[in-house]
């Protein structure tokens, strides 16, 4: 029996006595059963003696309690902080392990630990939850590509240096366009890169190289546009998605404008062009053939392959009617709405 | 940090589920519309499971933003990444493309596809701006002393026209609004340059230079993907070649044909969310230039016919006179190395 329950024992016996002995004075006071005065006296004794007593026993008591509750909350208060030490000291290791996860739901969580800052708790539900809202999001894809975005930028507006002056300074119009481009592609031969490794195909070699001509007499010569055709049909058949296809194509248009205009500023934007050439070499391997054996070759072998195509073709989404067309068409006839209302 | 970006689509999306389930709720009570039963208790439902977890993840935000700020690059970077990958989804869905096989590494070649001019970024002062409208025609066209004031009035009409677009995207097409007032105003000073020469030199052959041959939307779509559209395109060009009397009106316009498609081009990749600032762009060179795309689907198919026989016609193994596979530009590349 611990002190504790040997002193309510002791107080409950107290409590006996005492309401003992108030009956007897009880009954005495009432004439109901007479005492005698020693036995009165005695009463009297006993109750202020077991009240002292009680009293102290009491306190005692609650003097315990108060010391036990308290060593007991800081044993708890003990366990829960190693409990919790553990709980995030262990947390990478314990998620890794977490059967019910799948891997991705797994390493989605782990990014997300790794950029918190120190001290900063999580619990799993939430690192789970985060991470996966964070990987739809593509947050840590799009943190990569946006410093590497940076990173292009700056390189390329060092290459281009400063040689602007009243005649060439409209390029600067595309200062932030050609990085894009630049990276763009990048990511894509990464991509081609990573199917071939996947499929245990043949070493990637770059991509095939494009002719200055056929930029340079893209509207002249319908041999540079045919060029070009096939020369974005090898790409494409480089690619084994949709979505890979579909970017190519963007990026191409995109390229090939961009080109243009350089091309047609002619000698002002040389440098620049270069600057251009260059990095997107350096980025994405793609770049131009300037042995002019090589020019000559497939100059004669873009000619056969011209000379068999069928020019009155479109493609397989063909559509006279675009979206934006009907647009106008729609936006037309409201206009013609309005004005005959009015 | 991405976590904070995370909670805050999270907390956004609860956010919005338990505004739903209280409207639903509010209206049931006035009777506007009665849920059934099962509706109403999943609303209630709603309510009780996502006010508790909004609170705990705010409050979690709460203590992000103890380490980080809001408002630093990196959220705002990453936020309007995320706005565009909105519309980026978008114009995918519009496009309604089936994804025939698909790869994990197409989620890093999406999200390259996403990013775009960064919204916050001045590309260019408006000194440059100016120098640039001066700059890029000056060898070939003159320009009139009061083109200023006429560059201006563009670009505040262009301004006027495009300030009402609240979408961000649109808001972000930073690199066109500046190139477009350029280029309408750049296609002005010729349009008038070409109607000055026709009125010294060419009148008595009549030839009416007031106004630019239509062209075809599909063109702009399948430039790279249908050879009609590539000789279409072609030949257009070269009708408003045949306007030029001089060779620097040739060497302006092909500058300007590039610029034109580029701006095109950009825009018809941005689909029906940019519909609305093509159609302004389309409009006010309408209104500067007569140069408007043929809406008349019966003129469209006959075109389009009639480009075949163009084909037929067409050497299609001749090369430019000045053909050479060596271009300057490779003499150059050549020499620097």
């Amino acid at each position: 029996m611990n002190v504790i329950e040997e002193l309510e024992k002791r107080i409950k016996s107290l409590t006996s006595h005492i309401e003992q002995s108030t009956n007897q004075i009880k009954d005495d006071d009432s004439g109901e059963k007479k005492l005698s005065l020693i036995v009165r006296a005695s009463a009297e004794l006993s109750i202020e003696k077991n009240e002292f007593l009680r009293r102290k026993y009491q306190f005692k008591l609650k003097k315990l309690k108060e010391k036990d509750i308290r060593s007991l909350l800081d044993e708890e208060k003990t366990k829960e902080e190693i409990r919790e030490r553990n709980y995030f000291k262990y947390q990478a290791k314990r998620i890794q392990r977490d059967k019910s996860k799948t891997s991705q739901e797994i390493d989605h969580a782990l990014i997300i630990i790794d950029e918190l800052p120190e001290g900063f708790k999580l619990e799993d539900k939430d690192l789970f939850h985060i991470g996966h809202r964070s990987h739809e999001l593509f947050l840590e894809i799009h943190s990569d590509l946006d410093d590497d975005l940076i990173e292009i930028k700056n390189e390329f507006l060092e290459l281009v240096g400063d040689h602007f002056n009243d005649t060439n300074i409209d390029l600067k119009i595309l200062n932030y366009r050609i990085p894009l481009l630049i990276l763009q592609l990048q990511v894509l031969v990464k991509n081609i890169k990573e199917n071939i490794e996947e499929e245990n195909m043949k070493d990637f070699k770059g991509l095939p190289r494009f002719h200055d001509w056929w930029v340079h007499e893209l509207w002249t010569s319908h041999q540079a546009y045919m060029g070009f055709f096939k020369w974005k049909q090898i790409i494409l058949n480089m690619f084994v998605t949709a979505e890979q296809k579909e970017s190519f194509e963007v990026i191409f248009k995109n390229w090939i404008l961009v080109k243009r205009i350089l091309n047609v500023k002619g000698e002002s934007a040389y440098f620049y062009n270069n600057a251009f050439d260059q990095l997107i070499h350096k980025y994405s391997e793609l770049e131009d053939e300037y042995n002019e054996n090589n020019l000559s070759s497939l100059e004669d072998i873009v000619s056969k392959i011209t000379k068999k195509e069928d020019f009155a073709t479109v493609s397989k989404d063909h559509n006279i009617i675009t979206p934006y067309m009907q647009f106008k068409i729609d936006k037309a006839l409201e206009l013609e709405n309005g004005s005959k209302r009015s | 940090m991405k976590a904070m970006i995370a909670l805050e689509t999270i907390i956004h999306d609860l956010e919005l589920r338990i505004k739903t389930a209280r409207e639903q709720l509010a209206r049931h009570e006035s009777g506007e519309k009665k849920l059934t039963l099962l509706s109403k208790s999943s609303a209630e439902n709603n309510l009780e499971l996502h006010k508790p977890l909004v609170e705990h993840y705010k409050a979690l935000l709460k203590e992000f933003e103890k380490f980080e700020k809001l408002d630093c690059f990196e959220h705002r970077r990453l936020k309007a990444a995320i706005e565009r990958k909105k519309y980026y989804k978008f114009n995918k869905q519009e496009k309604n493309k089936k994804k025939v096989r698909y790869k994990e590494n197409d989620e890093n070649i999406e999200a390259a596809m996403i990013i775009d001019e960064l919204p916050d970024e001045t590309i260019l002062d408006e000194e440059e701006l100016y120098r640039i409208s001066f700059a890029t025609l000056q060898d070939y066209i003159p320009y009139h002393s009061d083109a200023k004031e006429e560059l201006i009035s563009i670009q505040n009409e262009f301004n006027n026209l495009i300030k009402n677009f609240t979408d961000e995207n649109i808001r972000s097409l930073e690199l066109l609004n500046y190139m477009i007032p350029i280029l309408i105003f750049h296609l002005n000073l010729f349009k008038m340059n070409l109607q000055e020469e026709q009125t010294y030199q060419e009148q008595a052959e009549n030839i009416d230079v007031s106004f630019f041959p239509k062209y075809h939307d599909w063109w702009i779509d399948e430039l790279w993907t249908s050879h009609i559209a590539y000789f279409s395109i072609y030949k257009w060009k070269k009708d408003i070649s045949l306007l030029c009397r001089t060779q620097k009106q040739k060497q302006a316009w092909d500058i300007l044909f590039n610029n034109w498609i580029f701006v095109k081009t950009l825009l018809s990749e941005k689909s029906s969310l940019a519909f609305e600032y093509q159609y302004i762009f389309d409009t006010l060179i309408n209104k500067y230039i007569d140069l408007t795309s043929e809406l008349n689907k019966d003129v469209i198919k006959k075109e389009k016919e009639a480009i075949k026989y163009f084909i037929k016609k067409e050497n299609i193994l001749s090369l430019s006179s000045e053909h050479n596979v060596l271009t300057p530009y490779i003499h150059y590349k050549k020499d620097i190395h």
